[in-house]
């Protein structure tokens, strides 16, 4: 078991690294210029050339992207380099009709070339190549994903210069203080009510309670919210309704999150029911599924034999080994807390993770974006190995070879 | 299990969450104000960073020379004592300028209680020069600046040269945001010829780039200043004690009523309105005409509400490149498809103003005697008609052959995704299918529109706004043939050398009166080529507290809250 530990452990590392790269790499795909979001992000929505090259070499965005790479024999070491926009699309376009770099970086270079005429000049003079392969390039360490790499722990925001980590970790204890709260309850409710599905099998009662679990679950959770900021946080429709606070951090200078947190408990009990209420059919119908497929087995029948009370077989031997399955719900139920609900967030009006993710991917502040990915990743990987740790503690006959 | 104390511990969780709101908005009395903004602002430094969510803060913090005021929108001194007037002369190199003598005034100093010199503003232009200095934003306009001179005698007084034929000239230099010199450079060793490899410039730039980040303890010469703030959640801004400008009257700017203004940030527009009603904010803006509406329907006694005319355009923009929309005459028949009125009524409950064209209506100089081109199925069918565009096939969609190939009127229109522009495109569809025109509506990213299609010209049309400001317009970056490029910034990559002279004297005339004229044949001469399709310019849609005077302005963003006062107090 302890070998088996290390070799997770030691697996987390390779693992946080292929999701930076595949992180980094989509961020690569998306179609928005990072520069021309900070641009705008300064207030300079037409900006020129000079303005744009500055911004794009202060971003670093002239280095390759990675420490190699395979391209076409006729494509240039680092396209990257060429900082100017309207140059760089042209190219790009060359590129893709198969026009050798050689012929393209002379027309540009010669000072008949203007803006907007390569594609003619290539028509004119040059003809695309035909038979292509492919070469490889190595860039060494100076490429755009070692700097973040290693910056990390250093990046700051590009919206506002503040510390990545810093804000991803005040969002953080935001989004927990609502999720873990929730998960917690949720759980803890469903292991209830399901104890008592499985206890009162034909209750009529209980028949109308998991109705009503379903119609919950079935509501999307951003309209459950909103009607219930709507009706139970103003007296609009009669001050009877009013019995929640209203939505919207008390906010008390000076302080830390934490205190904000715990002096805004009250805030935070709406977000919380309207989660709980949403997963809690979920939870529920699971622990009932597991209890009453463990009720089904042959021990159990052996124990009714033994005429030992229902109640007693549920919960000293039917509830232990349905807790496996109920391991993996927690497990993820977990992992998922740390990513947030972005519509929950924004409708109560919370600073978590899920809209500080939304926000900084919408003003394409990567940095931001690559802290919360990876710390979720971080946090994932972790959890889902105390997973595989709890598996081994609640069921002795599991072993790990190492 | 027992059930009892679950019971009872719901029940207190519950109890605890009921609501004991209190009515704590300290709008009561002018203690506080507390405003929603939309979105964190960012960088609210305007030497680096002008954008419109900053300038919602720092227009308390940071002070220009002199501005537009907010009610005549006409220049009026903040740092000043007065506005300058031009003068010829030359430079001590002999170059020919226009110059301004600008006095500061004795009473105006930095918060930390160092006067404010003419030094400062020297220093702020050195800065924006500097080969390192990260101000993108102002090096164009502070290109047509020849030289500053400075006064032993007087450190109140700078005499800024000027290009003679540059027609901002003078509000070029009086937008200048001053930095504290004592702040960033106390040694005076800031130098704008310095190399790139020079450690001592990089290290003084550095120290002042990263100034764009700064929030609480900035030294500046505003009313206000920030004492809290948290990321993406609220920034609390208060007045400084014994301000100096206190001392001066009828100056917009350097007025400050409340003690404290609460900026919390709310993306949603519900929860903003929810937080409302609750008396957790003074002073919104909604977006959604038919929330502000419904407000103001069913609760009028609770609210004030306000509309302002927004120095922002709504327009469609069609590509004169494309082999469809090149012809004149398809762009007029086009432009009669659509119902301006009927979408500002529709679609924004009647709060927008129609325009004609690219300057604002609000500006001296619009051309109100143009008539705006009206909705006309008829005439837009005729007009194609006359363009030679028949349905040949019967399929309803008409079609001509344009170099050798027949091509039917098909035409893509980009949107951003936002509801506005959804409908209008909407309803544009209906009114082009009756002509005969298809019109397939493409949704994408603003930032991927202008990189895909707008900037590559590979695109119809697009449903977009633009934004403008109280300054002259010039119009050289969006209606020159020069920015009629891969990357530019004339979108419609409209050409007509008679245009292009206009704007040329448009840029070179410093004389309003003068200049009026050349803006009033300009707007003539693109409604008669229509490149684009002008709609609206929407009017902003704020809610206050209705125990708030509060006055707003064409000037974004659209108010200044160190002016709101209580009723009581008037």
């Amino acid at each position: 078991m302890f070998r088996y530990i290390i070799k997770r452990t030691l697996i987390i590392l390779p693992t946080i690294w292929i999701i930076s790269v595949v992180a980094f790499l989509l961020s690569k795909a998306v179609p928005q210029d990072p520069t021309i979001s900070i641009l705008n992000n300064r207030g300079i929505s037409e900006s020129t050339n000079k303005e744009y090259r500055s911004v794009y070499t202060e971003l670093k965005l002239n280095l390759p992207n990675f420490y190699f790479a395979i391209t076409p024999h006729y494509y240039p070491d680092n396209i990257n380099a060429i900082s100017d926009r309207i140059i760089r699309t042209e190219v790009n376009e060359a590129l893709k009709n198969k026009y050798h770099w050689q012929d393209i970086s002379q027309i540009i270079e010669s000072r008949d070339y203007k803006i907007g005429q390569l594609s003619q000049i290539l028509r004119k003079q040059h003809t695309p190549v035909g038979i292509y392969f492919p070469k490889w390039i190595w860039y060494g360490s100076n490429n755009q994903y070692h700097n973040w790499l290693f910056s990390f722990f250093d990046s700051t925001s590009l919206i506002d210069g503040k510390s990545s980590l810093s804000k991803v970790g005040t969002a953080l204890q935001w989004t927990l203080s609502i999720t873990l709260v929730d998960l917690v309850l949720s759980i803890f409710l469903s292991f209830l009510l399901g104890y008592y599905f499985v206890k009162n099998e034909n209750s009529r009662f209980l028949k109308f309670l998991n109705q009503g679990l379903y119609l919950f679950y079935s509501i999307p959770i951003f309209w459950l919210a909103t009607l219930l900021v709507v009706y139970l946080t103003t007296d609009d429709y009669g001050s009877w309704t009013n019995i929640f606070p209203s939505v919207g951090i008390d906010i008390y200078p000076g302080k830390s999150t934490t205190y904000h947190i715990l002096h805004n408990i009250d805030k935070l009990l709406l977000p919380i029911l309207c989660l709980t209420i949403t997963s809690l059919a979920y939870s529920t119908r699971f622990i009932r599924r597991s209890l009453s497929d463990e009720m089904q087995k042959p021990y159990i029948q052996t124990a009714y034999a033994k005429g030992i009370d229902r109640e007693i077989i549920i919960k000293k031997h039917a509830l232990r080994n349905a807790l496996m399955p109920m391991i993996t719900i927690i497990v993820s139920a977990m992992a998922n807390a740390f990513a947030g609900s972005l519509l929950l967030e924004v409708i109560f009006n919370i600073p978590g993770i899920g809209r500080l993710l939304f926000n900084s991917i919408g003003h394409t502040d990567w940095n931001v974006v690559f802290s919360i990915v990876m710390v979720i990743a971080l946090v994932t990987t972790v959890i889902y190995l105390i997973g595989d740790i709890l598996y081994a503690i609640a069921n002795p006959k599991i072993r790990y070879d190492a | 299990m027992n059930c009892r104390w679950i019971i009872i511990l719901l029940a207190f969780l519950v109890q605890s969450a009921c609501n004991t709101d209190t009515n704590v908005s300290k709008g009561d009395s002018l203690e506080e104000i507390n405003i929603r903004l939309r979105k964190d602002p960012g960088k609210i430094n305007p030497l680096f960073a002008l954008t419109a969510s900053g300038r919602e803060l720092y227009q308390y913090i940071f002070l220009p020379v002199a501005d537009f005021h907010p009610e005549s929108l006409e220049l009026f001194p903040i740092l000043i004592e007065s506005i300058p007037e031009a003068y010829e002369t030359t430079t001590d190199d002999g170059e020919k300028a226009v110059a301004y003598d600008l006095i500061f005034r004795d009473a105006a100093q930095w918060s930390d209680g160092q006067a404010l010199t003419a030094a400062d503003y020297a220093f702020t232009i050195d800065v924006i020069n500097h080969p390192l200095s990260k101000a993108t934003r102002w090096k164009p306009y502070i290109e047509n600046i020849l030289s500053i001179k400075l006064y032993d005698d007087n450190p109140k007084k700078v005499t800024v040269y000027l290009n003679p034929d540059y027609m901002l000239s003078q509000e070029t230099c009086v937008s200048i945001y001053p930095m504290p010199q004592h702040i960033y450079d106390t040694n005076k060793k800031l130098d704008i010829a310095a190399t790139s490899d020079d450690t001592l410039q990089i290290s003084l730039m550095d120290n002042i780039n990263n100034a764009v980040n700064d929030r609480v303890g900035i030294v500046q010469a505003g009313p206000y200043h920030i004492t809290d703030e948290a990321s993406d959640e609220y920034l609390i801004l208060e007045k400084r004690k014994n301000y100096w400008g206190d001392k001066i009257p009828n100056s917009p700017s350097l007025q400050g009523f409340a003690k404290k203004m609460v900026f919390k940030i709310v993306p949603d527009d519900l929860t903003a309105i929810t937080m409302a009603k609750e008396g957790k904010l003074d002073f919104l803006e909604l977006r959604s005409a038919d929330d502000f509406l419904d407000l103001r329907d069913n609760h009028a006694d609770s609210f004030s509400f306000h509309t302002p005319q927004l120095m922002f355009t709504y327009y469609i923009p069609m590509n004169n490149k494309s082999e469809i929309l090149s012809d004149k005459i398809v762009r007029k028949a086009l432009s009669h498809l659509i119902d301006v009125e009927d979408i500002i009524q529709t679609l924004d409950g009647g709060l927008g103003v129609r325009t004609i064209g690219p300057f604002h209506p609000t500006k001296s100089y619009y051309n109100e005697s143009i008539t705006p081109i009206s909705y006309d199925i008829n005439k837009a069918k005729e007009l194609l008609s006359s363009s030679g565009w028949q349905d040949t096939d019967n399929d309803g969609i008409l079609d001509k052959v344009i170099n050798g190939k027949r091509t039917p009127m098909e035409l893509e229109f980009l949107i951003t995704g936002s509801p506005l522009s959804k409908n209008i495109a909407l309803i544009f569809q209906q009114n082009t299918k009756k002509a005969g025109v298809k019109l397939n509506i493409v949704a994408k990213k603003m930032s991927v529109m202008r990189k895909e299609n707008l900037y590559t010209y590979k695109y119809d049309m697009a449903a977009l706004a633009k934004a403008s400001d109280v300054i002259a317009d010039d119009p050289y970056s969006s209606w020159h043939s020069d920015n009629a490029i891969p990357g530019g910034s004339n979108t419609a990559a409209y050409n007509n050398p008679e245009v292009d002279a206009l704007i040329q004297k448009i840029r070179q005339t410093r004389d309003p009166e003068k200049r009026e004229a050349y803006y009033l044949e300009f707007q003539q001469k693109i409604y008669e080529d229509q490149p684009m399709i002008f709609l609206y310019s929407p009017l902003l849609k704020f809610v206050g507290n209705h125990k708030l005077n509060i006055t707003t302005t064409s000037k974004r963003p659209g108010y200044m809250a160190n002016t709101f006062t209580l009723i009581d107090e008037i």
